[in-house]
Order: C-alpha cells, then sequence, then structure tokens
C-alpha cells in the first residue's frame, strides 16, 4: 500500500467537476496512477480519473461494465486503477458508506492489492487548502480505516483550485462527461478529453 | 428552437420563447436543473415576467424551489412575494415557505408550516413527502423508510414514492426490499423497460444462479421494449455470460447463454461501430476488449 498520494491538477479538477455538476446526487469515480518510480515506490501519482455514476452507487452490473472497460483503457495507456472516489448525497456527510466499502473491496480484488479510498467532504469544497475537502481511507474486511496524516496532496501549489474556479465559472462541469452519462448517449465521451485539454491549456 | 442548455455562452441572448421553452420541457422532464432555471430567471426572466401570462405563476414557482436549491435565498424570497401576494390562503404557497425553512436549515419552523398544511388538508400528498425529504436531509435513514412506507399504502401509484423507497432500501443495503418496490411498480407498469432494467441491476447485485438467471430475464425484456436501452444490453450479455461462465453450467443451457451472451455483445458492438470517430476510438477498443474478455470467461 502506497503511503503517499499525489492528485495531479487534472485529477484534482475533474473530481470537482464531478461534484458539481451533480451537487445534489452522489458521485463516484475511479483514480487513475503512474506509478512513481522514486527511490521507495511508495508514492502514487493520480494523474487521471474516470467519473463513473451520479445515481444509485450500490447497484452493480454498470460498474462491472465500466471496470472493466477502464481496466482496458489503462492498460492501453500505462496507466492503472488504484482508487476510487465518492461524494455523499447529504451536504455533511463524509463517511465512507457500506457501498464505498464494497467498491472498493471489489478494486482491490481487481487490482491485487489495497485500493484508496478517496471520501470528498462537501463542506470543505470551497476551502483555500486544496486538500482540505479529501479524506484517504483504505477498507480492510468491509470497515474503513482512515489514513492518518497528511497522505493526500494536490500538486500545483495552489494552482489546482485556481484552474478549478475558473473552470466552474465557465460553466465546464455541464461538460463533464462520466459513465452514466456515457450509458445514455454512447457518443459522449468518458475519458473527458476535451476537459483534460481545456485543464492542460489553462495550466 | 430551444436552445441548448449546453450553449451556455448563448443565454445572454437567449429569447424569452426559447426560455419559456427550456422552462416547459424542465417541468415535463422534472429534472433538477437548478442552477440552469436560476441563470435563465437571472440572464432572461427577471424584467419579463409579466410578459408570461397565467405561466407566471407556475415559472415563478419553478424559480423558487431552484433558486432554494441553489442558496439564492434573495431571488426564492422575491418569487414566494409575488406568490402570497397572487394567492394568500394557498397551501402550495405555505410549501414553499416550509421549504425555504428547509433550506436554511430550520427544520422545526418547517415541521410547523407542513403541520398546519395538514390541519386544513389531511390527504396533502407533498406535505408527507416534504417530511420524508426532511428526514432524509437529517440522515434519519430508517425513519424516512418506515414514513415513505406508510405513504406508499396510501398512495399506491406514486411512482416517484416507490422508486425513492427503493433507492432508500439499497442505500441500506437491503436489496430483497427494493426490488420488491420495483415489483410493485411492474405490476402496474409491464411495459416500462427502465422497471425491468432496475429491477435485473437490483437481482443482479444480489448475486446467485437463481438472481442472476431473473436478471437475465428483465434485461431481456427490457431490450425487447426498448432496444436503445445500452444499460439493458450491457446487463445482458454480463448476466448471461455469468450463467454461462458458472462452474455447474452445462449441456443446453450453457450454449443458451453462450448465445445470448454472443447476441448482446453484437448489439452492443454495432451501437458503438456507428458512433465511432476519431475520439472515440480509444473507447470503441476498450469496449472490445472487455467483451472479449467477458466472452473468454464464459466460454471455458
Amino acid at each position: 500500500m502506497a503511503e503517499h498520494f499525489v492528485l495531479n491538477r487534472q485529477s484534482y479538477c475533474k473530481i470537482l467537476l464531478h461534484v458539481f455538476k451533480y451537487p445534489h446526487l452522489s458521485v463516484n469515480g475511479l483514480l487513475l496512477v503512474q506509478r512513481q518510480k522514486g527511490k521507495d515506490g511508495k508514492t502514487f501519482h493520480i494523474v487521471d480519473t474516470v467519473p463513473l455514476f451520479h445515481s444509485t452507487l450500490g447497484l452493480t452490473p454498470m460498474l462491472e461494465i465500466a471496470l472493466s472497460q477502464v481496466d482496458a483503457y489503462c492498460r492501453s495507456r500505462n496507466l492503472a486503477i488504484a482508487g476510487y472516489y465518492q461524494a455523499n448525497e447529504n451536504y455533511k456527510d463524509h463517511s465512507p458508506n457500506l457501498i464505498a466499502c464494497r467498491i472498493i473491496e471489489k478494486i482491490s480484488e481487481n487490482i491485487g492489492s489495497d485500493a484508496l479510498l478517496l471520501m470528498v467532504e462537501n463542506d470543505k469544497l470551497a476551502s483555500n487548502v486544496e486538500n482540505a475537502c479529501f479524506t484517504a481511507y483504505t477498507v480492510q474486511d468491509g470497515k474503513a480505516k482512515k489514513v492518518e496524516g497528511e497522505k493526500v496532496q494536490v500538486q500545483g501549489n495552489g494552482t489546482a483550485g485556481q484552474i478549478a474556479s475558473a473552470l466552474l465559472c465557465a460553466k465546464e462541469h455541464w461538460q463533464l462527461v462520466d459513465f452514466d452519462s456515457h450509458l445514455d448517449d454512447i457518443s459522449l465521451d468518458w475519458t473527458n478529453a476535451h476537459i483534460s485539454v481545456k485543464i492542460s491549456n489553462a495550466v | 428552437m430551444a436552445a441548448s442548455s449546453n450553449d451556455f455562452n448563448s443565454w445572454k441572448e437567449i429569447g424569452l420563447d426559447d426560455c419559456r421553452a427550456m422552462l416547459r420541457k424542465f417541468r415535463d422532464d422534472n429534472e433538477r436543473r437548478s442552477e440552469e432555471i436560476v441563470e435563465l430567471y437571472e440572464e432572461c426572466l427577471d424584467s419579463k415576467m409579466h410578459k408570461l401570462g397565467n405561466e407566471k405563476w407556475i415559472v415563478y414557482e419553478q424559480v423558487c424551489i431552484a433558486a432554494l436549491d441553489c442558496a439564492r435565498q434573495d431571488i426564492a424570497q422575491k418569487c414566494i412575494a409575488a406568490l402570497r401576494h397572487q394567492f394568500p390562503d394557498s397551501s402550495r404557497v405555505r410549501k414553499l415557505i416550509g421549504m425555504q425553512h428547509e433550506s436554511l436549515g430550520s427544520f422545526e419552523k418547517a415541521e410547523k408550516v407542513y403541520d398546519s398544511i395538514q390541519q386544513t388538508d389531511e390527504s396533502n400528498s407533498h406535505v408527507r413527502k416534504r417530511r420524508i425529504a426532511m428526514l432524509r436531509a437529517l440522515r434519519k435513514v430508517p425513519e424516512a423508510i418506515v414514513e415513505l412506507n406508510t405513504y406508499v399504502k396510501q398512495f399506491m401509484s406514486d411512482y416517484e414514492a416507490w422508486l425513492e423507497l427503493c433507492d432508500l432500501y439499497i442505500s441500506e443495503n437491503d436489496y430483497t426490499k427494493a426490488a420488491y418496490c420495483i415489483e410493485e411498480l411492474l405490476l402496474s407498469n409491464p411495459h416500462n423497460h427502465l422497471y425491468h432494467q432496475r429491477y435485473a441491476d437490483i437481482r443482479y447485485t444480489q448475486g446467485g444462479m437463481e438472481n442472476i438467471e431473473l436478471a437475465r430475464a428483465h434485461y431481456a425484456q427490457a431490450v425487447a421494449l426498448n432496444s436503445n436501452n445500452v444499460r439493458a444490453m450491457y446487463g445482458l450479455f454480463l448476466s448471461a455470460s455469468n450463467v454461462a461462465s458458472a462452474p455447474k453450467c452445462a449441456g443446453q443451457k450453457k450454449k443458451d447463454n453462450i448465445k445470448y451472451a454472443m447476441w448482446a455483445a453484437n448489439q452492443i458492438h454495432e451501437r458503438y461501430q456507428k458512433m465511432m470517430n476519431k475520439d472515440n476510438d480509444k473507447q470503441m477498443k476498450a469496449v472490445e476488449e472487455m467483451l472479449e474478455s467477458l466472452q473468454l470467461a464464459s466460454v471455458n
């Protein structure tokens, strides 16, 4: 299990866009990494996210389809699924529920190691401290355990928040496509290449 | 022609007719597009409400609810004032005042408003639903389930309520009761492909051979009712592959399920091919790989 996670600006922005697109619903998605080949190999760089669902999160068939396709996509890009984020429906509720634990266990099974569970704290999204709205957990035996210490950082020294704000003001969150939207209209791109371009231009 | 809600920049120039059409569409589809409704109100309607004729009252109500959703108390207050002036004794307007209290977190004040509405109108279903919504907002899910159960016994044809109850049960991992809710809906709406698909999703999630076969049957029915239901098509593929790859599955049953899975896979493949362009070829590859890997598992 990695000890540090760094969210790049693209991942941070996409998570926020997903949460802001569906403020009244729970949303979830996958975290994709390229493993840092550093001295200790214990830092995971989350380089992209795939927003998954915004309606009933607790049903498995479409989750299985999504995991399978994202897995295939990752292999073609030298990426790997390393974790999962979830933002609960209720403004004040950021505890990992049964659904999050089950999904993490499924992902951990698929990837053969402990997946990271990132819960989004809705009431801290407006904070100037970018990583204030994330809490990291691991799941063992169906129970979520908080990862202590500052394990999740956001790349960019504050610029990620600025880029996210700019995107939100430009209503880019309406253009974000999650797997749910893709299932409604398969011409929509769940890799959100159009959004990634806007984020890299803003950097 | 109504402007697409994706054309944000065009909203500054949106005409009154287009604006009205969009709001009508949101009402008809029962969509919660609160941010967009507030934008439309600010960009277009605010100064032109008097041009809407009798439609303005329902628009005020729609904008009010959207404004409460977006914490725009200023707009909500304006709408409520206009509605109160026109309909001074209306319980529908008082419900909005209750919702205003809810949006400010004053749940006890909201409760009082709803009590007073129910005193004058025992059968008011809207107020009962607001009480259940408050329980959800306060994260009292078991209580919300109890209240909602009482509600659906009285208002059995309220499909929204059954779907809400289903969602609550799923959030509590009670898939059996969630399935029961959809069964109730299927009894009165046997031709609704979305209900068949939702039922299949729940049964598949429960797992076990019997449930997955039941899921497969309902996915098939959903596809028969609407061949554009991609979820149902994927579900049919997944459930048939699962049945075929089960260790105890052999002989004709295995052959049949492999056939169903392959048919669904082809249908899915065809749909993606029609959509293919240089932007989504990576998705096409992902779909192909997925179909291959799951099919291999079922054949072996």
